[in-house]
Protein backbone atom coordinates (compact mmCIF):
# COMPACT_ATOMS: atom_id res chain seq x y z
CA UNK A 1 0.00 0.00 0.00
CA UNK A 2 3.13 2.71 0.63
CA UNK A 3 4.48 1.76 -2.34
CA UNK A 4 1.07 2.59 -4.56
CA UNK A 5 0.92 6.13 -2.56
CA UNK A 6 4.31 6.19 -2.86
CA UNK A 7 4.54 6.17 -6.45
CA UNK A 8 0.98 8.29 -7.29
CA UNK A 9 2.70 10.80 -5.30
CA UNK A 10 5.41 10.63 -6.82
CA UNK A 11 3.75 11.11 -10.52
CA UNK A 12 1.99 13.99 -8.74
CA UNK A 13 5.01 15.56 -8.24
CA UNK A 14 6.52 15.19 -11.47
CA UNK A 15 3.39 16.72 -13.13
CA UNK A 16 3.68 19.69 -10.72
CA UNK A 17 7.06 20.32 -11.80
CA UNK A 18 6.39 20.64 -15.39
CA UNK A 19 3.89 23.49 -14.07
CA UNK A 20 6.03 26.73 -14.18
CA UNK A 21 7.73 28.61 -11.71
CA UNK A 22 4.55 30.60 -11.17
CA UNK A 23 2.91 27.87 -9.85
CA UNK A 24 2.78 27.00 -5.73
CA UNK A 25 2.68 23.63 -6.47
CA UNK A 26 5.70 23.60 -8.73
CA UNK A 27 7.91 24.76 -5.10
CA UNK A 28 6.61 21.56 -3.30
CA UNK A 29 7.56 19.45 -6.11
CA UNK A 30 10.75 18.22 -5.14
CA UNK A 31 10.29 17.69 -1.55
CA UNK A 32 6.54 15.85 -2.64
CA UNK A 33 8.50 13.31 -4.87
CA UNK A 34 11.45 12.66 -1.66
CA UNK A 35 8.31 11.80 0.20
CA UNK A 36 7.13 9.89 -2.50
CA UNK A 37 10.07 7.79 -3.12
CA UNK A 38 10.72 6.89 1.00
CA UNK A 39 6.94 5.77 0.98
CA UNK A 40 7.83 3.87 -2.09
CA UNK A 41 11.48 2.36 -0.36
CA UNK A 42 9.93 1.73 3.04
CA UNK A 43 7.64 -1.26 1.77
CA UNK A 44 9.09 -4.06 3.71
CA UNK A 45 11.34 -6.08 1.91
CA UNK A 46 10.07 -9.31 3.53
CA UNK A 47 6.81 -8.33 3.26
CA UNK A 48 4.72 -10.55 1.87
CA UNK A 49 1.61 -10.36 -0.26
CA UNK A 50 -0.61 -11.47 2.09
CA UNK A 51 0.51 -8.96 4.33
CA UNK A 52 -1.19 -5.99 1.38
CA UNK A 53 -4.01 -4.86 0.23
CA UNK A 54 -3.29 -6.36 -3.18
CA UNK A 55 -3.83 -9.79 -1.72
CA UNK A 56 -7.85 -9.06 -1.06
CA UNK A 57 -8.77 -6.92 -3.74
CA UNK A 58 -6.74 -9.28 -6.21
CA UNK A 59 -8.59 -12.26 -4.50
CA UNK A 60 -5.33 -14.69 -5.15
CA UNK A 61 -2.66 -13.99 -2.84
CA UNK A 62 1.11 -15.30 -2.74
CA UNK A 63 4.98 -14.29 -2.34
CA UNK A 64 6.78 -11.47 -4.93
CA UNK A 65 10.36 -10.21 -5.06
CA UNK A 66 8.26 -7.08 -6.50
CA UNK A 67 9.18 -4.90 -3.33
CA UNK A 68 12.56 -5.69 -3.28
CA UNK A 69 13.08 -5.30 -7.40
CA UNK A 70 11.37 -2.11 -7.11
CA UNK A 71 13.42 -0.66 -4.36
CA UNK A 72 16.52 -2.23 -6.24
CA UNK A 73 15.19 -0.18 -9.15
CA UNK A 74 15.38 3.33 -7.08
CA UNK A 75 18.46 2.97 -5.91
CA UNK A 76 19.86 2.68 -9.01
CA UNK A 77 17.82 5.15 -11.29
CA UNK A 78 19.02 7.50 -8.62
CA UNK A 79 22.55 7.27 -9.07
CA UNK A 80 21.92 6.83 -12.72
CA UNK A 81 19.86 10.41 -12.70
CA UNK A 82 22.62 12.45 -9.98
CA UNK A 83 25.17 10.79 -12.59
CA UNK A 84 23.84 12.16 -15.65
CA UNK A 85 23.33 15.88 -13.84
CA UNK A 86 26.86 15.69 -12.78
CA UNK A 87 27.95 14.85 -16.34
CA UNK A 88 25.73 16.90 -18.25
CA UNK A 89 26.84 19.99 -15.65
CA UNK A 90 30.44 19.17 -15.99
CA UNK A 91 30.16 18.64 -19.92
CA UNK A 92 29.21 22.15 -19.98
CA UNK A 93 25.51 22.25 -21.34
CA UNK A 94 24.50 23.75 -18.47
CA UNK A 95 27.52 25.47 -17.22
CA UNK A 96 31.20 25.71 -17.41
CA UNK A 97 32.99 22.68 -18.68
CA UNK A 98 34.33 20.98 -15.11
CA UNK A 99 36.57 18.07 -14.74
CA UNK A 100 35.99 17.56 -11.46
CA UNK A 101 32.11 17.37 -12.19
CA UNK A 102 32.47 15.12 -15.47
CA UNK A 103 34.70 12.68 -13.79
CA UNK A 104 32.57 11.80 -10.61
CA UNK A 105 29.12 11.77 -12.87
CA UNK A 106 30.54 9.16 -15.12
CA UNK A 107 31.78 7.27 -11.96
CA UNK A 108 27.90 7.27 -11.32
CA UNK A 109 26.63 6.62 -14.74
CA UNK A 110 29.32 3.15 -14.68
CA UNK A 111 28.12 2.30 -10.89
CA UNK A 112 24.74 2.20 -12.15
CA UNK A 113 24.99 0.99 -15.38
CA UNK A 114 27.36 -2.49 -13.38
CA UNK A 115 24.36 -2.10 -10.69
CA UNK A 116 21.23 -2.42 -12.68
CA UNK A 117 22.82 -4.97 -14.95
CA UNK A 118 24.97 -7.42 -12.78
CA UNK A 119 23.96 -7.08 -9.53
CA UNK A 120 19.97 -8.07 -10.00
CA UNK A 121 17.92 -9.28 -7.38
CA UNK A 122 16.50 -11.80 -9.57
CA UNK A 123 19.78 -12.41 -11.36
CA UNK A 124 20.76 -11.97 -14.92
CA UNK A 125 18.61 -10.69 -17.40
CA UNK A 126 16.56 -13.67 -19.16
CA UNK A 127 14.62 -13.90 -22.94
CA UNK A 128 12.23 -14.91 -20.17
CA UNK A 129 11.98 -11.89 -18.42
CA UNK A 130 12.02 -9.99 -22.11
CA UNK A 131 9.05 -11.83 -23.12
CA UNK A 132 7.21 -11.37 -19.94
CA UNK A 133 7.58 -7.55 -20.08
CA UNK A 134 6.70 -7.07 -23.67
CA UNK A 135 3.09 -6.79 -23.35
CA UNK A 136 3.89 -4.47 -20.44
CA UNK A 137 5.26 -2.36 -22.49
CA UNK A 138 3.07 -2.69 -25.55
CA UNK A 139 0.38 -1.84 -23.37
CA UNK A 140 2.11 1.00 -22.24
CA UNK A 141 2.73 2.31 -25.92
CA UNK A 142 -1.42 1.60 -26.72
CA UNK A 143 -1.96 3.22 -22.96
CA UNK A 144 -0.28 6.51 -24.78
CA UNK A 145 -2.16 6.31 -28.54
CA UNK A 146 -5.52 6.51 -26.26
CA UNK A 147 -4.24 9.40 -24.60
CA UNK A 148 -3.67 11.21 -27.64
CA UNK A 149 -7.02 10.04 -28.69
CA UNK A 150 -8.88 11.37 -25.51
CA UNK A 151 -7.01 14.82 -25.80
CA UNK A 152 -7.67 15.37 -29.40
CA UNK A 153 -11.64 14.38 -28.79
CA UNK A 154 -11.70 16.50 -25.91
CA UNK A 155 -10.25 19.59 -27.95
CA UNK A 156 -12.90 18.95 -31.02
CA UNK A 157 -15.99 18.99 -28.53
CA UNK A 158 -15.29 21.88 -26.07
CA UNK A 159 -15.01 25.89 -27.18
CA UNK A 160 -11.81 27.52 -27.28
CA UNK A 161 -10.38 28.81 -23.97
CA UNK A 162 -10.83 32.66 -23.04
CA UNK A 163 -7.75 34.55 -23.09
CA UNK A 164 -5.63 34.30 -19.84
CA UNK A 165 -6.14 36.73 -16.93
CA UNK A 166 -3.09 38.88 -16.34
CA UNK A 167 -0.11 38.07 -13.62
CA UNK A 168 -1.38 38.51 -9.68
CA UNK A 169 1.31 40.18 -7.71
CA UNK A 170 3.28 36.72 -6.43
CA UNK A 171 3.39 35.79 -9.93
CA UNK A 172 4.64 39.01 -11.52
CA UNK A 173 7.50 38.84 -8.56
CA UNK A 174 8.29 35.33 -9.92
CA UNK A 175 8.66 36.23 -13.20
CA UNK A 176 10.62 39.27 -12.57
CA UNK A 177 12.72 37.35 -10.49
CA UNK A 178 13.70 34.78 -13.13
CA UNK A 179 14.27 37.57 -15.51
CA UNK A 180 16.65 39.19 -13.54
CA UNK A 181 18.53 36.26 -12.55
CA UNK A 182 19.21 35.12 -16.02
CA UNK A 183 19.81 38.87 -17.27
CA UNK A 184 22.39 39.08 -14.58
CA UNK A 185 19.97 42.73 -13.15
CA UNK A 186 19.22 43.18 -9.53
CA UNK A 187 15.48 42.22 -9.30
CA UNK A 188 13.84 45.76 -9.97
CA UNK B 1 -8.45 -17.50 -17.78
CA UNK B 2 -6.89 -14.49 -19.29
CA UNK B 3 -3.56 -15.15 -21.27
CA UNK B 4 -0.51 -14.00 -19.79
CA UNK B 5 0.37 -11.51 -22.99
CA UNK B 6 -3.33 -9.91 -22.85
CA UNK B 7 -2.83 -9.70 -18.60
CA UNK B 8 0.17 -8.23 -19.21
CA UNK B 9 -1.21 -5.74 -21.78
CA UNK B 10 -4.01 -5.04 -19.26
CA UNK B 11 -1.55 -4.10 -16.77
CA UNK B 12 0.63 -1.45 -18.78
CA UNK B 13 -2.19 0.28 -20.21
CA UNK B 14 -3.83 0.46 -16.73
CA UNK B 15 -0.49 1.99 -15.45
CA UNK B 16 -0.39 4.96 -17.93
CA UNK B 17 -4.30 5.63 -17.61
CA UNK B 18 -3.61 5.82 -13.51
CA UNK B 19 -0.92 7.83 -14.30
CA UNK B 20 -2.54 9.92 -16.52
CA UNK B 21 -5.58 10.76 -14.45
CA UNK B 22 -3.48 11.22 -11.48
CA UNK B 23 -1.33 14.29 -14.01
CA UNK B 24 -4.93 15.94 -15.12
CA UNK B 25 -5.94 16.17 -10.87
CA UNK B 26 -2.47 17.07 -9.93
CA UNK B 27 -2.40 20.08 -12.76
CA UNK B 28 -6.31 21.26 -12.32
CA UNK B 29 -6.68 24.45 -13.04
CA UNK B 30 -10.09 26.29 -12.60
CA UNK B 31 -11.58 27.26 -15.68
CA UNK B 32 -8.33 25.70 -17.67
CA UNK B 33 -8.60 22.14 -17.15
CA UNK B 34 -10.83 20.17 -20.18
CA UNK B 35 -14.31 18.57 -17.83
CA UNK B 36 -14.07 16.87 -21.09
CA UNK B 37 -10.71 14.99 -20.76
CA UNK B 38 -10.67 14.61 -17.06
CA UNK B 39 -14.53 12.73 -17.59
CA UNK B 40 -13.26 10.29 -20.91
CA UNK B 41 -9.49 9.82 -18.52
CA UNK B 42 -11.65 8.78 -15.47
CA UNK B 43 -13.53 6.60 -17.41
CA UNK B 44 -10.87 5.09 -19.44
CA UNK B 45 -8.66 4.37 -15.90
CA UNK B 46 -11.70 2.97 -14.07
CA UNK B 47 -12.47 0.39 -17.02
CA UNK B 48 -8.84 -0.41 -17.21
CA UNK B 49 -8.61 -0.99 -13.20
CA UNK B 50 -11.52 -3.13 -13.30
CA UNK B 51 -10.41 -5.41 -16.34
CA UNK B 52 -6.87 -5.36 -14.31
CA UNK B 53 -8.95 -6.50 -10.85
CA UNK B 54 -9.88 -9.83 -13.02
CA UNK B 55 -6.40 -10.77 -13.11
CA UNK B 56 -4.15 -12.84 -10.86
CA UNK B 57 -2.22 -10.96 -8.47
CA UNK B 58 1.16 -13.46 -9.68
CA UNK B 59 0.74 -12.11 -13.16
CA UNK B 60 -0.29 -8.64 -11.81
CA UNK B 61 3.16 -8.58 -9.78
CA UNK B 62 4.94 -10.83 -11.96
CA UNK B 63 4.66 -8.09 -15.40
CA UNK B 64 5.37 -5.41 -13.46
CA UNK B 65 8.61 -7.17 -11.56
CA UNK B 66 9.68 -7.80 -14.72
CA UNK B 67 9.33 -4.56 -16.90
CA UNK B 68 10.89 -2.97 -13.90
CA UNK B 69 13.76 -5.30 -14.91
CA UNK B 70 13.96 -4.74 -18.37
CA UNK B 71 13.94 -1.00 -17.37
CA UNK B 72 17.67 -1.55 -16.48
CA UNK B 73 18.71 -2.08 -20.31
CA UNK B 74 17.69 1.99 -20.41
CA UNK B 75 21.01 2.76 -17.99
CA UNK B 76 22.91 1.42 -21.38
CA UNK B 77 21.20 3.45 -23.53
CA UNK B 78 21.84 6.53 -21.27
CA UNK B 79 25.39 6.16 -20.84
CA UNK B 80 25.93 5.93 -24.57
CA UNK B 81 23.79 8.44 -25.02
CA UNK B 82 26.01 10.32 -22.34
CA UNK B 83 29.36 9.58 -24.12
CA UNK B 84 27.72 11.25 -27.34
CA UNK B 85 27.48 14.73 -25.48
CA UNK B 86 30.30 13.84 -23.55
CA UNK B 87 32.88 13.14 -26.69
CA UNK B 88 31.24 16.71 -28.42
CA UNK B 89 31.66 19.18 -25.74
CA UNK B 90 35.30 18.34 -25.09
CA UNK B 91 36.68 21.82 -25.75
CA UNK B 92 38.70 21.64 -28.86
CA UNK B 93 36.85 18.93 -29.82
CA UNK B 94 34.46 21.17 -32.61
Amino acid sequence: MPAIIGGAICVASLSWNRMGPAYRRRRIAPSTFIIGLILILSWDFDSKITDDFLCSFYGSCGTSDLSSVLRYTAIWLALLVSGVALALNGAGSYGDYSIPSLSVGWIMILASVILSLVFHPSGLLTVDTLIKSLPVIVGIMIGLLSIIGLTALSENFEPPLPPASGLDDDERDAILSILAKHLGGGGE
Amino acid sequence: MTPAPLSGFIVGYSIIALAFSIHLFATYRSGSSSKILIFTSLLNTALSIWLSSRLSNDIVQGSISATFSMLSLSSILASFVMLKITMNRVPGSS
